[in-house]
């Protein structure tokens, strides 16, 4: 479990970046943080490995004080994927890229190769094994990115803001192996703010402004009501804007899967067609 | 980062210092430059280095100036200790006044350059290169890369944070590995920099820079009477520093 106790954080005196911020990422859990540009919510997570240190309260990840150990001693538990591939990729080849964390933590090579061809499968990136990691499209580098991370099969993953530069397909692609890990039992944190992306994930939403956390729950819950929307900044998913007047007339108040919303609508239609 | 590239960085203000001709300006810190290179005694650099106080009290930078000095210190040291290692060994004159003076030519060549961008927009900066007649390709690269130098330095912690959250380590004893250890920085410092400088030539062109040959200026450098009375102080002690050279036998007070 990481555990914040009344996290405070600023970079320059005197300017906030988190606010007494006290939250709880469990074993398995599926979270997505979001909030505007600015929130705090890389902030917040670079406290997860270590990287920040809080300038008031503790952090705890499976109950050591973040301020007691090293960054290389917690990234080995917490995973943490940065949002700009190009602040991490350096080597010669993918697959070096991939070994370079695995050498760090003390693989040895049977290992090292078991688990980079491992990933490399998983995240469909076989083909690009020996190129360099420069030369890739945005969205490859991105998934270079996350297959480094993975490879090491940290308890937590988080993630910052994966589906910046991505397509729709690579994004769905995206949320469905991220809801497949996390199904598998990994815990997994997001931070975005792509509304769309969250609402067909089924996972927790910590929504935060101007470093506070403002809400917590199910994305039910949170991707609905337009309060905390407007509070967040953040606007409502397509499907929930659709069905909110629908609901009028009998339809659920909020459908979050293109799918369900489809089935939903067929099924009236036909209803109504036949009289 | 043991001399933090604020130490560099323009800090606005209205004193009397920022608003001198970043001529002049330039001009001074060359005259210190100079005097740290033709004095080679503890005395008169102590001097030099003691008359930079006064000069940044009245640019109120004196925090930032100390700050410098405080970084800077430790090469100064590493300079002291290599110098009078070796004059030890090859027993030339004073060595430890030649040491002393050796790390404070040091500070004095970091500071007078610190003082100067500290006090100096870079606008005025390439405004006076400008003036200076070098063409405006060169003047404008020299400016850019002065106005990047907060952006690559923000970067470089960005990729350090990246990669140490993937188990590297950038302490240890060991130099050879820890130097080995900067490469995953360095590689995408440099890779983004080439990105990030094609992308802003191209950016640039095609809002039309290059366009008009003759260049012209929104804003222009005017020498005041203020900037007279420095330059003339400037030159006064330029004057004073070559007859020291020249005519005076320095006392060798250490050592």
């Amino acid at each position: 479990m990481i555990r914040l106790e009344k996290v405070s954080f600023s970079y320059l005196p005197g300017v906030e970046v988190l606010k007494d911020v006290t939250l709880e990422v469990r074993e398995g859990d599926f979270l997505a943080v979001m909030g505007e540009n600015g929130a705090g919510k890389t902030t917040l997570i670079k406290h997860f490995n270590g990287l920040l240190k809080p300038t008031q309260g503790r952090v705890l990840v499976d109950d050591v004080d973040t301020g007691s150990a090293t960054v290389a001693e917690l990234s080995r538990k917490v995973g943490l994927v940065f949002q700009n591939p190009d602040h991490q990729l350096f080597s010669e080849t993918v697959e070096d890229e991939i070994a370079f964390a695995l050498k760090n933590f003390g693989f040895n090579r049977a290992e090292i190769e078991e688990r980079t061809d491992q990933v490399l499968r998983l995240l469909s990136l076989e083909e690009y094994r020996q190129a360099s990691p420069l030369t890739l499209s945005g969205g490859e580098k991105k998934r270079v990115a996350l297959a480094s991370v993975l490879a090491w099969d940290p308890k937590y993953l988080i993630i910052d803001e994966p589906t910046i530069g991505q397509d729709y397909e690579q994004k769905s692609n995206l949320r469905k192996f991220l809801s497949e890990i996390s199904r598998e039992g990994r815990t997994v944190v997001v931070v975005t703010h792509d509304v769309e992306f969250v609402a067909e994930c089924s996972c927790k939403i910590l929504l935060m402004a101007a470093g506070r956390v403002i809400a917590s729950g199910p994305v039910e819950e949170v991707l609905t009501d337009r309060e905390l929307i407007k509070k967040g900044a953040l606007t409502l998913p397509q499907l929930v804007e659709v069905f909110d007047p629908l609901s009028r007339l009998g339809f659920p108040k909020a459908v979050f899967g293109v799918e369900e919303a489809s089935e939903l609508l067929m099924e009236n239609l036909r209803r109504l067609k036949r009289g | 980062m043991m001399i933090h590239y604020k130490s560099f960085k323009f800090k606005k203000g209205f004193t009397l210092l920022h608003r001198l001709d970043p001529r002049v300006k330039f001009f001074l810190a060359c005259v210190n430059v100079v005097g740290a290179l033709v004095l080679g005694k503890t005395l008169p650099l102590l001097v030099i280095l003691a008359s930079m106080l006064p000069l940044t009290v009245v640019g109120r930078i004196t925090k930032e100036w100390l700050t410098v000095l405080k970084g800077a210190s430790v090469f100064a040291a590493v300079i002291f200790a290599l110098n009078f290692f070796f004059s030890v060994v090859g027993v030339t004159g004073r060595p430890l006044d030649f040491s002393i003076a050796m790390a404070l030519r040091f500070l004095i060549l970091i500071s007078s350059f610190s003082i100067f961008f500290l006090t100096t927009a870079p606008d005025d900066f390439s405004l006076a290169v400008q003036k200076a007649r070098i063409p405006f390709d060169v003047s404008f690269a020299l400016t850019m890369a002065m106005r990047f130098v907060p952006v690559l330095a923000a970067e470089a912690r960005s990729i350090a944070d990246a990669q140490r959250s993937r188990g590297l380590e950038l302490e240890g004893r060991n130099l050879l590995r820890r130097a080995k250890n900067y490469l995953p920085i360095l590689i995408p410092l440099v890779a983004n920099s080439l990105r990030r400088s094609m992308e802003l030539a191209e950016a640039m062109e095609s809002r039309g820079y290059g366009v008009k040959k003759q260049r012209t200026s929104l804003y222009s450098l005017k020498f005041r009477r203020t900037d007279l009375a420095a330059l003339g102080l400037a030159v006064l002690a330029l004057f004073f520093i070559v007859f020291t050279r020249i005519y005076v036998k320095i006392p060798t007070i250490v050592g």
